[in-house]
């Protein structure tokens, strides 16, 4: 394990952290954002060797043999951030909804305003 | 959930991955078979040699960039279903959002710089966002790359310009225009190599502009779809009907 995949841990809980400890709605869909981030620093540090150049021939990395970094997870990792876009813009405009309707983003309020019961 | 508990739970799972992860050979880069071939494009069997820039001809997948390569050309299926998540999710923001917002948002009236800079900076906008994604094969980006900056001229129209409101219908007509020729180009592909998607245009030599078959094609048809699908979302969170 290196530093990048150290750090990309690191986020990874931080956002994890976010999601289970915030109890405003908002916060936790930016939680959801940093944690997408650590898991997609983490596929790409996985792909990375030290030395490594980025996987496209150029004029001045004319060849395929040469030490590129594994250019499978970035592809992947291209899907994933457009998915969380996708999840963010959309859970950004039901927060807005619940917003709109219930006048609060506190889990803790709106689970009494949907008739649940004390913790 | 208090923070006590929670801080317990990410502690947890924070050691088990670091012992977990820790005897893993992690950022050492080893020789992975899948990886290697479609780096060398021979996932076929039928390029034994190196690739070389400038000068391979005929190659079973002629990219520049790899990743692109691998995106758009080994597994442009995978992209396929990709933009189908994002048209999904637009059309998520599409249905809530007019439920929120009643009318247009109150802006505050842009200044004199404002307009004047959006009305310099925008074109310019416009042609590196084309740039990026028309050179998608070449060059680090490609269609989602390139149709985010084109969303994000439609952003800088709506902050500085009160009145702008997009064109519904054009948009609408693009996006569509995009998904459509995606699927039809595949329905094509299947019939002519008997694979979805399969690449059935001259690849041509790797690193030059007009190169690479259907992959530029598919990236601007991407770009597009990207493009709109973002402007639609900027669209409906400013409140539009």
């Amino acid at each position: 394990m290196n530093v990048y995949t150290a750090g990309s841990i690191l986020i990874f809980l931080l956002g994890l952290y976010g999601l289970l400890a915030k109890r405003d709605l908002f916060k936790m869909v930016i939680s959801l954002s940093v944690l997408d981030t650590g898991v997609n620093l983490f596929l790409v540090a996985v792909g990375y060797g030290s030395g490594g150049i980025a996987p496209i021939l150029t004029d001045t990395y004319p060849l395929s043999v040469l030490h590129f970094v594994d250019p499978l997870p970035q592809a992947l990792v291209l899907t994933s951030i457009v998915i969380n876009l996708g999840v963010t813009a959309f859970a950004l405009v039901l927060v807005a909804r619940i917003f709109k309707k219930h006048g609060t983003l506190d889990t803790a309020k709106l689970w009494q305003k949907m008739g649940g019961e004390e913790e | 959930m208090s923070r006590l508990w929670a801080a317990g739970i990410v502690v947890l799972i924070g050691l088990f991955l670091f012992l977990f992860l820790s005897d893993a050979q992690l950022g050492e880069r080893q020789q992975v078979p899948v990886s290697e071939k479609m780096v060398q494009k021979n996932v076929l069997g039928t390029n034994p040699g190196p690739v070389i820039f400038g000068q391979s001809e005929g190659l079973e997948e002629g990219s520049a960039n790899l990743v692109t390569s691998i995106v758009v050309g080994y597994r442009a299926l995978d992209t396929l279903g990709e933009i189908m998540v994002l048209f999904l999710s637009a059309l998520g923001v599409g249905a809530i959002a007019h439920l929120v917002w009643n009318q247009k948002l109150q802006k505050e009236a842009p200044s004199f710089i404002l307009k004047t800079g959006a009305g310099i900076v925008f074109p310019m906008i416009l042609v590196f966002g084309v740039y990026v994604f028309s050179h998608g094969h070449l060059s680090p980006g490609g269609g989602f790359q390139g149709g985010s900056i084109l969303a994000i001229g439609i952003l800088l129209l709506y902050i500085a310009f009160p009145t702008f409101e997009l064109n519904r219908v054009l948009f609408q007509r693009l996006e569509g225009f995009g998904g459509v020729t995606f699927v039809v180009l595949g329905v094509i592909g299947a019939l002519a190599g008997g694979a979805f998607l399969f690449n059935f245009l001259p690849n041509g030599v790797v690193g030059q502009l007009f190169s690479a078959g259907l992959i530029p094609i598919l990236y601007l048809l991407i770009g597009l779809k990207v493009g709109s699908e973002l402007g639609g979302i900027l669209r409906n969170l400013y409140g539009g009907e």
